[in-house]
Formats: structure tokens, C-alpha cells, sequence
């Protein structure tokens, strides 16, 4: 019994409280509910970005994601690019996952594309990076050839100088 | 009678032990809180901008939203709990078991090998 009462003892000095808070789901109103109506915004969706695809396979073809605002930036200038290159207007269109359905179209003519290289520019003057795939890259250096005239191709060689090669898979 | 005492000392210390171990309460108190609720009120939308060579896509979808205010029932819990670190203490029971073993294999061989000491 003695022995018992010391291990006891000896087992309880080893002890010490501790303390933890559980929620339960047991709620009581304490005033009036208020309801308004609000824009949420669509975070971490899926869209898909496909544009026309060329007589020898060239295509933009990528998956974006809007960010915890809802938004999601998509760079015209390779759209543009290939408006120059293959001398036909490029349809754009974008793709909801979510929605199961698409969710814009646009068509980039000529004059809109000259107005994205034109923006490009000014961009890449004021020391704005250019994100390019390695395929839209090429795509450029193929767009100076086939510039409509040298004012463009100068443009689009100035932009040139300011390309941030991104990795296809990002 | 001095044994009789002693003996419901040990007793009743054992008791205390037991009670102090066995103990341990648990309080409500109701904190503030809101429960919000959200109705959709209509599809998702799409908004579209150009801003200097860029394409911005802006997903929002129209929610209404109910906030109620309540006071949630929350539970405090106080406990004993033992502090001992009983894997520590199986592995030093372990390091002396094996230390015995080592040192009665050590002496079996010394006195395995030793022949008497008759030069």
C-alpha cells in the first residue's frame, strides 16, 4: 500500500493541467440578420485560351487561372503576332471549366492588331518585359519578316529587345 | 495506534492521488460570433477589359449574403495529464537491459577464457 501510495505520488508530480476549447454548433441569435447583395469574386477558376488554328498547326493554347480577386490577364501581343504572321483575322475565344461553356469571343483584325503592337511598345519603352513562349518568340522573329511596313517592323523589333522567354509549360 | 495512524495517512494519500488524477472540469461560455449565408442570385459573370496590350478577364458571380448575429456555445476543458515521457523511459530501461546483457557476456567470456591463473 505504501509503495503504491509513493508511485502514485511520484506519478502525479509528472502531471500537470492542461486546458483546450471545443465549438460546438449550438447557436443563439443575439439580433436582427442583415442581407445585402454582394459581386463575389470567382477565385482559382479554369479558363481555356484557344485562338484559330493555321494551316500548318500554330495554335494559342493554354490554360489560365483567375487569382484571389477573380481576375485573370491574358497578353494579346501573341495573338497579335499571329494575326501578322498568317495575314488573316484571329478568333479568339475563352473557355469556362466551371461553367462548362464559353465565356468570350473576340476577333483581332489587322487594325487591332497593329493597335496591340503599337501598345506593346509603348510598353516595352517605358521598360515593360515581354512574356513569350519560345514558340511565340519565333513567331515574332517570323512577324519582323512579314511586317506590313517598316514603321511595324521596327516596333516589333524594339519589342524584340525587351522578350522575357517564359518555359512552354508554365 | 501510531501504525493505525500511518496506515490512514498512506490510505488517504492514495485517495488524494486518485481524485487529483481522476479530475477535470468542463465550462460553457457563450462567445460572439456570425453566421454568414450565402444565395446565389444569379450565373457567373464575365467582364472583359483591354488595357494596353492586355486582355483582363474578371470573374464574379452575384451573391446574396446573410449575416446573423449569435453567441456560439463553446466548451472549455481542464484536464491532468501526465507529462512523463514514457517512450524515453522504455528506451533508457532498453540501453540498462542491453548494458546488463553486454557486461554478462563480457564476464562469461573473461572467465571462459581465464584458466585459473596456474602459471
Amino acid at each position: 500500500m505504501k509503495t503504491l501510495a509513493l508511485a502514485c505520488c511520484l506519478l502525479l508530480a509528472g502531471c500537470t493541467t492542461t486546458s483546450w476549447v471545443e465549438e460546438t454548433n449550438v447557436t443563439r441569435a443575439t439580433g436582427q440578420p442583415t442581407v445585402r447583395q454582394v459581386d463575389r469574386p470567382l477565385a482559382h477558376q479554369t479558363l481555356q485560351l484557344t485562338t484559330t488554328l493555321e494551316e500548318d498547326g500554330f495554335v494559342i493554347d493554354r490554360r489560365i487561372h483567375t487569382g484571389d480577386e477573380g481576375v485573370a490577364r491574358i497578353n494579346l501581343l501573341p495573338v497579335a503576332l499571329q494575326r501578322m504572321v498568317y495575314g488573316r483575322d484571329v478568333k479568339l475565344t475563352l473557355w469556362s471549366y466551371d461553367d462548362n461553356r464559353f465565356v468570350h469571343e473576340d476577333l483581332v483584325s489587322e487594325a487591332r492588331a497593329a493597335e496591340i503592337v503599337a501598345q506593346w511598345r509603348i510598353q516595352c519603352r517605358l521598360g515593360t518585359r515581354t512574356p513569350l513562349r519560345s514558340s511565340e518568340a519565333a513567331l515574332l522573329d517570323r512577324a519582323i519578316g512579314a511586317a506590313p511596313d517598316p514603321e511595324t517592323a521596327q516596333a516589333l523589333r524594339e519589342i524584340k529587345l525587351k522578350v522575357d522567354l517564359r518555359p512552354d509549360w508554365e | 495506534m501510531r501504525n493505525l495512524l500511518r496506515r490512514a495517512g498512506i490510505m488517504a494519500a492514495l485517495v488524494a492521488c486518485v481524485v487529483i488524477a481522476g479530475c477535470g472540469s468542463t465550462t460553457e461560455y457563450w462567445k460572439p460570433d456570425t453566421v454568414v449565408e450565402e444565395t446565389v442570385m444569379a450565373p457567373p459573370r464575365t467582364e472583359i477589359s483591354r488595357t494596353a496590350g492586355w486582355l483582363e478577364v474578371r470573374r464574379t458571380q452575384s451573391v446574396e449574403e446573410t449575416r446573423r448575429p449569435v453567441e456560439r456555445m463553446q466548451l472549455l476543458h481542464e484536464k491532468l495529464v501526465s507529462t512523463v515521457a514514457w517512450d524515453d523511459l522504455g528506451m533508457v530501461v532498453m540501453y540498462i537491459l542491453g548494458s546488463v546483457v553486454v557486461l554478462a557476456i563480457y564476464v562469461f567470456l573473461y572467465a571462459s577464457a581465464w584458466d585459473g591463473g596456474d602459471d
